[in-house]
């Protein structure tokens, strides 16, 4: 009962951020629902195995994927963004350009 | 067995944006998300065949996801 919800929930949570990947317009919306909304599935879900299969081998190494998703997935997001910024990407609402010049 | 249908389905709807993304950067974040969902894959598997090796892979799997999406950022070049 409470594995169906969980998961039921987890997975609920990588649909929407894989509509969201197709749906919106702009690419910065693209990047934050791709990364955070997925990971977070991901991440439910890896909690929930490793809960079950606590205090062993497996739940070890559940733990340290869980560690290092959680710690380098924004790092990735954030030069991705920065990259396509400096190339010529920009928002559909931007105001003002604080990043005259850069390289 | 849904939850490996949910995981496909979402795996088809990225691969969509692989495919479409008018710029290199939607190509990167698409790829990236979709070895996430690998690993979570290979989880479910080393459970299935109670096998510890596919673990090892998976960990594997995010580093290199990682230190590929920021070698992408380092070295594109301005057009």
């Amino acid at each position: 009962m409470i594995e169906e919800i969980w998961l039921g929930i987890s997975g609920i949570f990588m649909l929407l951020g894989a509509v969201g990947l197709l749906r919106f317009k702009c690419f910065y919306l693209r990047a934050h629902s791709a990364t955070m909304t997925t990971v977070g599935g991901v991440c439910l879900s890896l909690f929930y195995f490793a809960y079950k299969t606590l205090w062993s081998i497996f739940s070890f190494k559940t733990l340290l994927i869980i560690i290092f998703l959680l710690l380098t997935s924004p790092t990735a997001t954030h030069a991705i963004s920065h990259a396509a910024f400096v190339n010529g990407i920009k928002p559909k609402s931007l105001v003002k350009n604080e990043m005259e010049g850069e390289k | 067995m849904m939850f490996e249908y949910i995981i496909f389905i979402s795996a088809l709807m990225v691969l969509i944006r692989v495919i479409i993304g008018p710029s290199f950067a939607d190509r990167t974040i698409a790829s990236d998300l979709l070895i996430n969902l690998l690993i979570l894959y290979m989880i479910l598997y080393s459970i299935n065949t109670r096998s510890v090796i596919y673990l090892d892979i998976a960990i594997l799997l995010s580093i290199l996801s990682f230190t590929g999406t920021l070698s992408i950022a380092r070295w594109v070049r301005k057009k």
